[in-house]
């Protein structure tokens, strides 16, 4: 794989949500996005985290390229996830966008010091929600230049 | 038929019994004149000639007496035993004597005493018994009597304190009463003869020992005082009284006598004794000292102004000293005469002295005068003249004596009782005053006893004075408080200081004394003089009120300690409410937006395939899910006032109004508001907290606008410890009956159409407030504006 050829190639995106209301709304937006990209949802910490060691049945699956993580999970915290990932030198630089209904200062900022590369509150309405995902597209394909692990 | 043998066997004794008979007959009539029975029986005893006498007694006839008839007489009882005498002396033919009871002929036994005696023939048998019988029934009784005299006497005897005994005429003792012996403890024999002067008092032995043989030898009763010693070796004071003891002829045949113990009695004369001899002694002092001051007197009479004078009644003289010619403030040279009294004398004082002279010359009576006169030079004196009468022969011829000048005295006299009377009616108008106090007022000694007292305390024991005066006050108040007042007492008289309003107890009254030493004319403290009055109504008042606040007290901390309760349980309320609120609102918003989200994506996906109806009912859904939001947001944020506040710091007001004012940028273009403020002040507080409520206050300003376009002043202000900050705006207004309304949460006064907004706004700027530990409230007048206030610490 080549690195400048990531836009032809669909990204790999786990989203890390126990509420399927919540996952199947971020389908149904990437759905609508130019951006190609496959899907994978993980209901809890413990299955992303499985999932993210290629441990178990996921091990066939691919290193996804962006973390969309909730906060608010069972069984393990999105919390404690965002800070294995990011202590895991093999994870660290998988991007992770925070995605929570929590507007809380103190969540943000442990959120910050855990060194989540993007925070991005859950809107109640659609359209902007449509937004949010298209900014997520928008850092994925302009701002953030991802480092290709694979490459390195 | 003995009888006749007998008579027919002695021929020739007949004559010579004949005379027998005769000079037998008298002797019987003798005998029985004493009032005795003769009897005469055969040698057997039995009775073979009549007995008058003895059948007089009994009242039996001869026939009955015949024989042993006679014994029938004797009492049962004593019936064996006169007969074993009898046989007894019969068988020993010796005479015999015994006593008896004999029924008499009016049926009462008398007691005899029967004597009899064998007669013997010239063979020496025994030719018959005579005998006689004595009535003794008197003697014995008086012996009987006697007897029990003796006893009772004894008794008495006995019983009595004193120590008896009794003694031989010559001396020595024969009987010492049971007390004697337990008081000396000495057993009788040791004592009995002279043994007993060995308990006298070694001193007081040789003189009772000198007394008692001479009292003796006189035989007349005595009192003589000695010391016994008792059982514990004590020595105790007895007085003696000895009796002689007489028999009818008038013999001394004993002494009795009773020793009393006076030993207290003793103890007391002794004192007494002592006492006196001081006495004497002072007495003795004091003639010596009157001896020599009257010596001194004799001396200094020319000063005392004493002169002599003279009346002779033969010469009908009159002789003045010269110092009486001096008192009288005449010539060396004057004459007097017996009239010059008349010249001299006040008129007052001329039948006084006419009468002392007339009973000296007509009965030779003493006199002692004081009178009044005028002297030659007309000065009125006071004199005292002493006259006594002299006889030559039983006449009375001259009468003499002293004449003195006694003006000064007499005039100091009269001054003092002047002055002594004045007193008298001051202290009877202070008595007066002290009566009419309606309190306690008391003089008292060092000894806590009442000296003086007024009618109140009078009247509160209904106790005299002279009752009370001289009475300790332990004899009138409980022992407490009678110490209680003497304590006080002490401290007044030890330190010299008055005690001012001290209350105390009196009986169950209260009283506010106040206490000033007492002193006498050297001024010495003798006690205290003391004032109380009843303040018992006061007393009880402050009592009453004591209680009242202590139960107003005991109310306010069971109150506070209800209300301590009602706050932990408030906090613990508010904490829980708080945690669910929060709670609440995130997991509130998940299902929200669900309903949102999907009813969006609905619209969004059909768009084409939805009619005006679906497109308007979806509108409203998500309208619905969107305020949910908001309500939702509010409530997080009003709870999270208190439990995500942050620490206060020091903040510029100014800077935190300019947060917010930035914060509503938007709004106030829209709606053209001018924002103009005074410097404001610094405060300590929450800055996120605080600019939320600016924000809140100015966006309602601008909400509830009038006609105008809204204005808005903020300016500060200090009040005492606090920072005032108002806001004034030209809005619609605000009813003042929703001056509460308005700052509780979701209260809204207008509908969501007019004025939208969730109604949480103002509750969290006073939650927020009261956190800061300021107030919120505002003054409004509906039409014309509003003007919210609410405080801040700057310290």
């Amino acid at each position: 794989m080549e690195p400048n050829e990531s836009s032809l190639h669909p990204i790999e995106i786990l989203l890390v949500e126990d509420n399927p209301g919540d996952s199947r709304l971020a389908k149904e937006a990437l759905k609508e996005s130019k951006l190609k990209n496959n899907l994978y949802i993980a209901e809890d910490g413990v299955e992303a985290m499985n999932f993210l060691y290629k441990t178990g049945k996921y091990s066939k699956m691919p290193r996804p390229d962006l973390v969309i993580l909730d906060l608010n999970l069972p069984k393990k915290d999105g919390r404690e996830v965002l800070a294995e990932i990011k202590n895991d030198d093999n994870l660290k630089r998988i991007p992770v966008v925070i995605l929570t209904i929590s507007k809380a200062e103190e969540d943000i900022l442990k959120t910050y010091n855990l060194h989540a590369n993007c925070y991005v509150t859950k809107p109640l309405d659609l359209d902007q929600f449509m937004k949010v995902v298209k900014s997520i597209e928008d850092f994925w394909l302009t701002i953030v230049k991802l480092p290709n692990g694979k490459n390195e | 038929m003995k009888k006749t043998v007998n008579k027919k066997k002695s021929e020739h004794v007949l004559g010579v019994q004949q005379s027998h008979k005769v000079s037998e007959d008298r002797y019987k009539s003798y005998i029985e004149l004493t009032g005795q029975l003769a009897w005469v029986t055969n040698p057997a005893g039995e009775v073979v000639e009549d007995i008058p006498s003895f059948r007089n007694f009994t009242g039996q006839t001869y026939d009955e007496v015949k024989g042993t008839g006679w014994t029938l007489a004797l009492h049962p009882d004593d019936v064996a035993k006169t007969i074993e005498v009898w046989n007894n002396a019969v068988s020993t033919r010796s005479s015999y004597e015994t006593e008896y009871r004999v029924k008499r002929h009016d049926g009462v036994y008398r007691d005899l005493l029967a004597k009899g005696s064998p007669a013997f023939d010239k063979n020496g048998e025994i030719m018959e018994w005579v005998g006689i019988c004595i009535d003794i029934t008197e003697r014995k009784q008086i012996e009987e009597s006697i007897k029990n005299n003796e006893k009772r006497f004894r008794e008495l005897i006995e019983s009595l304190p004193q120590l008896f005994w009794t003694c031989r005429v010559d001396g020595p003792c024969d009987y010492l009463s049971r007390q004697w012996l337990e008081y000396t403890g000495i057993p009788e024999e040791q004592q009995l003869g002279y043994g007993w002067l060995d308990q006298l008092h070694p001193r007081d032995r040789d003189k009772t020992v000198a007394v008692w043989m001479e009292k003796v030898k006189t035989g007349e009763s005595f009192d003589i005082e000695f010391r016994i010693r008792r059982n514990d070796g004590v020595y105790h004071w007895f007085k003696t009284r000895a009796v002689p003891m007489h028999d009818a002829d008038g013999k001394i045949i004993k002494w009795f006598g009773s020793n009393t113990d006076f030993h207290e009695i003793k103890k007391a004369e002794e004192q007494l004794k002592n006492f006196s001899k001081e006495l004497e002694q002072k007495v003795d002092e004091r003639t010596k000292e009157l001896q020599i001051s009257k010596k001194k007197l004799d001396e200094t009479s020319s000063i005392a102004r004493v002169g002599g004078w003279e009346l002779d009644l033969k010469k009908n003289e009159m002789y003045w000293s010269d110092l009486v010619k001096q008192i009288h403030e005449v010539d060396p040279d004057y004459h007097p005469t017996l009239q010059d009294r008349i010249n001299f004398y006040v008129p007052e004082a001329v039948p006084l002295i006419s009468k002392a002279l007339q009973n000296a010359i007509n009965d030779g009576e003493p006199f002692d005068i004081e009178l009044q006169l005028f002297t030659a030079r007309k000065n009125l004196k006071w004199i005292r003249i002493v006259g006594k009468a002299y006889r030559e022969n039983d006449e009375i011829v001259k009468i003499g004596g002293m004449f003195q000048d006694i003006n000064e005295r007499k005039l100091a006299e009269i001054e003092s009782l002047r002055k002594s009377e004045q007193l008298q009616l001051l202290s009877n108008e202070l008595e007066n005053i002290i009566d009419s106090i309606p309190g306690l007022v008391f003089y008292k000694d060092t000894k806590n006893r009442y000296i003086r007292v007024n009618k109140y305390i009078c009247d509160a024991h209904k106790m005299s004075k002279k009752q009370l005066e001289g009475l300790d006050l332990n004899d009138l108040y409980p022992r407490e408080q009678a110490q209680a007042y003497y304590e006080d007492d002490l401290e007044v008289i030890r330190s010299r200081q008055s005690k001012i309003n001290i209350d105390e107890p009196w009986g169950n009254r209260w009283v506010s004394t106040s206490k000033i030493p007492y002193l006498n004319e050297t001024g010495e403290v003798i006690g205290v003089i003391g004032v109380s009055m009843d303040v018992t109504e006061r007393k009880l008042d402050e009592e009453e009120l004591k209680k009242h606040r202590d139960h107003l007290e005991e109310l306010v901390n069971e109150r506070t300690r209800e209300l301590d309760n009602a706050i932990i349980g408030l906090k613990r309320s508010n904490q829980e409410l708080e945690q669910f609120a929060y709670v609440a609102s995130h997991d509130l918003q998940e299902p929200l937006r669900m309903v949102s989200s999907y009813t969006q994506l609905l619209e969004r996906r059909y768009k084409d395939q939805l009619d005006q109806d679906a497109k308007d009912f979806i509108f409203f859904a998500v309208d619905g899910a969107n305020r949910m939001q908001h309500l939702i947001n509010d409530l997080l944020d009003y709870s999270r006032v208190t439990t995500r506040g942050k620490p206060f710091v020091k903040l510029d007001l100014s800077v935190v109004l300019g947060h917010s004012i930035a914060n509503l940028q938007k709004k106030i273009q829209e709606t053209g508001a001018m924002i103009v403020n005074d410097d404001l002040p610094f405060v300590y507080g929450d800055e996120v907290q605080l600019v939320r409520v600016f924000q809140n206050l100015l966006d309602n300003a601008m909400k509830f606008r009038g006609d105008e376009p809204p204005r808005i002043n903020v300016s500060a202000k200090t009040i005492d410890d606090k920072i005032q900050i108002s806001l004034t705006d030209n809005g619609i207004g605000i009813d003042k009956i929703y001056s509460d309304r308005v700052f509780t949460i979701f209260q809204r006064l207008h509908t969501k159409v007019e004025y939208p907004g969730t109604g949480i706004g103002l509750a969290i700027c006073k939650r927020t407030i009261e956190r800061h530990g300021g107030k919120i409230w505002f003054e409004s007048e509906p039409g014309k504006g509003t003007t919210f206030y609410f405080t801040l610490n700057f310290k």
